[in-house]
């Protein structure tokens, strides 16, 4: 190897990274600082936990720990620089159903989405929920089923992964639903509010100021679980349909990275989803903490994988229609 | 006004006084440097105050946000490269206005129209915010495709030039707002396998490629006679300006005012779309129209106060609705929740302390920020006495840092230096700029807001005419429409 090509190569990776030649030993790791890349802009909420996971990471890896919003390419840029980045352990991000499932399926990616990473954990889950205009006529899931089967419904949301739910329902009852895609969560419950559309699914952060200012109603919990601060308001499988969204999101190394720098990198991640003030923080978002290791995590998104498939061909997402 | 006196007691504490300093302070910094935007720069303090009392973290981080609308003016004027995307308008005229020496004055009246447009934004949200927040709502997607067809009939007004002109450079302005994702599948259009541009081109690269670097290849092309820029007046008062342009910025700074704070209001409209509807609507009520793009200093004085206008009305709808208007106010909002404030209706009863003070740190800030870029003007002007041969080498590395800062995407630097070279092509052959960058703003709002609105009504036009607002907006468009062809008419017949 002469000097040039060594040079290059240095350069190269230096510009990935950010500064200084890396040097890839798991026995000094980490050996700067360790970039953690988000495809989301600064403020979303996978972006506020991500910096707070940062920082409590910080501490147990005894290093500094950045995030990085690599936005663009409608999501795709983020899970592609992280597939393509050195793996030194000195680069991780988020991985998520956009990069797995959502994004491969709907554009030409350069990587293999179950192939390019090595799944670190699940750390948390948006949590979704139907509402309505308040003082509008639907005052429940039944009576907006019921109205679904006279006419077309219209609903407002802002991204495939949180409409999973109401193509389920509309499947079980026959009910129709349009969706009216909108660029943002609040924009789409605003829409709600103001009368625009019938009904909004979104997530509890988006959707709780309007609750409680008594704007919208909160129909029915579209998570697995109820929402802990409405108790009252029930799941739409316990009120016996069996329609779900997830929203999982947890974070990955791009493949190749020493064993010994992921096992750490797991332990890590672990310990700080076992803290109590971490979970509460990311709870105090409007998100649910939920830890997954690599494994689980993998199977999760699997499963997902085969309910949102064929959403993605029926609305013309998909970049392969059926 | 018991509250906002509560409110004045809240922020007059030494703390929140400082903490409110640091953040006019680090917005007019933000402001002045190209690409390095108030996004980012919250998104990075943000876990810094996690520790901080609440109402002295929102103070501050809300500094920051309106302290960009001065700060943004710096760079336009004197390099011709816009600081923040709300003064790309003021690259038009600013610019000129500098080259004929009057660079101190063209800051002078974006700082005090700032200041007034700022001050009277706040007396708005101080006394009109729960009334205005349940107009917002009011706004679905017919009325916005509405308002985006008056705003997209501007065009006609924003050109001095012939109007077939100025309709290919809307057109082009269009194309451009259409690469990237299909606003209802998600879809990739247009972005010819380029996963760069997949979220379309941005506004960052573009109105820096086209105005910023444009300008450097105008610079490189010309002798040293023909680029000579006049020295302005560096004294203490040299920001003053005279007491002509000091008439004619009056009208131009009330009617950027109101304009501003109302297009504020609207998500998605914000101090972006205030600043070039402002700017159009001088030019089309201007006595001398002729003077626009070559240094009218209502051309500045509008737009310049409307951006700070719009920057306050977007506290509006974030404080008593808890609808954020842009990306900015979004992440204001996050930064409520993590510190355990939801904004909304019920922000009045339960924490008016920091809805009041907030409130009342606004008023402050915009003194500070006028006492403290005033003075700084006389400083900024003698970047313009830097040799030429030296300046415009620092214009080019600044107009790339600023490309570079605003997305780390080295792609987007690209794309800038491919506009750079697109906007000095159609600079030479005396096209129009603004009108393509007007277009590229609305057209995909009007795109998005008439496909929503068709799928709504399952593909029935009629619901563009289906609330009083909306059949408003679509009068107001085709009445636009006609004056903005007839005069021209007349004109040339007269001639």
């Amino acid at each position: 190897m002469n000097r040039r090509t060594v040079l290059r190569g240095a350069t190269a990776v230096a510009a990935v990274m950010g500064t200084g030649p890396a040097i890839a030993q798991s026995s000094k790791w980490p050996a700067r600082e360790i970039s953690l890349i988000n495809p989301n802009a600064p403020g979303a909420s996978t972006d506020l936990t991500a910096r707070l996971i940062a920082q409590a990471l910080e501490k147990r890896l005894n290093a500094t720990v950045i995030v990085k919003n690599v936005v663009g390419g409608a999501g795709a840029l983020g899970p592609t620089t992280l597939a393509q980045s050195t793996p030194d352990g000195h680069t991780f991000g988020l991985v998520a159903i956009s990069s797995h499932i959502a994004v491969p399926n709907m554009m030409n990616v350069t990587y293999e989405p179950w192939k390019a990473f090595d799944i670190i954990g699940q750390v948390a889950a948006l949590r979704y929920g139907i509402g309505a205009r308040a003082d509008g006529p639907i005052k429940s899931i039944e009576e907006m089923i019921a109205a679904g089967k006279q006419k077309q419904l219209t609903y407002a949301s802002n991204n495939v992964t949180n409409v999973v739910a109401m193509f389920q329902l509309a499947k079980l009852t026959g009910a129709k639903f349009r969706w009216v895609v909108f660029p943002g969560g609040v924009e789409s419950v605003t829409a709600a509010i103001g009368g625009h559309v019938d009904a909004v699914i979104q997530t509890v952060t988006e959707m709780r100021p309007q609750i409680e200012a008594n704007k919208l109603r909160f129909l029915a919990s579209a998570a697995e679980a109820r929402w802990p601060d409405y108790p009252d308001v029930k799941t739409l499988r316990e009120m016996g349909f069996n329609a779900v969204s997830n929203g999982p999101f947890g974070y990955a190394f791009p493949t190749g990275v020493d064993p010994a720098i992921k096992e750490r990198m797991d332990k890590a991640l672990a310990d700080v989803m076992a803290d109590e003030s971490v979970r509460k923080q990311i709870t105090a978002l409007g998100i649910e903490a939920v830890y997954r290791n690599g494994k689980d995590y993998a199977a999760l998104l699997k499963s997902i994988e085969v309910e949102l498939v064929p959403i993605l061909k029926e609305t013309g997402m998909a970049k392969n229609p059926a | 006004m018991e509250a906002l006196l509560q409110g004045f007691a809240v922020t007059l504490s030494l703390d929140n006084l400082f903490y409110c300093f640091v953040g006019v302070l680090l917005g007019t910094v933000v402001g002045i440097l190209p690409g390095l935007g108030p996004l980012t720069t919250i998104a990075i303090l943000l876990p810094i105050t996690f520790k901080m009392d609440v109402t002295s973290a929102i103070i501050m981080l809300s500094g920051i946000y309106y302290g960009v609308a001065y700060g943004g003016t710096v760079t336009s004027v004197l390099m011709r490269i816009p600081g923040e995307a709300s003064s790309v308008v003021t690259c038009l005229d600013g610019y000129e206005m500098a080259r004929k020496g009057r660079a101190g004055a063209a800051l002078g009246i974006a700082g005090i129209g700032s200041f007034f447009a700022g001050t009277v934004g706040v007396i708005g949200i101080s006394f009109l915010s729960p009334p205005l927040a349940e107009l917002v709502i009011k706004f679905g997607p017919a009325e916005y495709a509405m308002l985006m067809l008056a705003g997209l009939t501007m065009v006609t007004y924003m050109s001095a030039g012939s109007l077939p002109r100025a309709l290919l450079m809307a057109a082009f302005g269009l194309l451009l707002g259409t690469i990237g994702s299909d606003p209802m599948n998600m879809t990739p259009r247009l972005t010819f396998g380029i996963l760069a541009l997949g979220d379309g081109v941005n506004l960052v690269p573009l109105a820096i490629g086209l105005f910023g670097l444009s300008e450097v290849l105008f610079m490189a092309r010309q002798t040293a006679e023909e680029m000579k820029i006049l020295p302005a007046p560096t004294g203490v008062l040299g920001f003053l300006p005279s007491r002509e342009e000091a008439r004619r910025s009056v009208a131009p700074v009330l009617r950027g005012t109101v304009l501003g704070f109302f297009v504020g209001l609207l998500p998605g409209g914000g101090a972006v779309l205030a600043s070039f509807l402002s700017y159009a609507m001088e030019r089309k009520l201007s006595k001398r129209p002729e003077e626009f793009g070559k240094g009218a200093v209502e051309g500045v004085a509008g737009p310049e106060s409307a951006n700070n206008a719009g920057t306050a009305g977007a506290f509006v709808p974030l404080l008593c609705m808890g609808i954020p208007a842009n990306a900015i106010t979004a992440l204001l909002l996050g930064a409520f929740i993590i510190h355990g404030v939801t904004p909304g209706p019920t922000i009045l009863e339960r924490q008016p302390q920091v809805f009041w003070g907030v409130v009342a740190s606004m008023y402050i800030g915009n003194v500070m920020l006028l006492i403290l870029n005033l003075p700084m003007i006389g400083l900024f002007v003698k970047i313009l006495q830097i040799p030429r041969a030296y300046l415009t080498p620092m214009i080019l590395i600044v107009c790339l840092i600023g490309v570079y800062s605003s997305s780390g995407n080295p792609a987007d630097v690209l794309i800038a230096v491919v506009f750079g070279f697109v906007g000095y092509g159609l600079r030479r052959h005396g096209f129009d700029l603004g009108i393509v960058i007007l277009a590229y703003v609305l057209g995909p709002i009007f795109e998005r807001s008439v496909r929503q609105s068709l799928a709504i009504s399952d593909g029935d036009p009629s619901i563009f005419l289906h609330s009083y607002l909306s059949t408003g907006f679509a009068i107001v468009a085709v009445a636009l429409l006609i004056a903005g062809l007839w005069p021209k008419r007349k004109a040339r017949a007269s001639a």
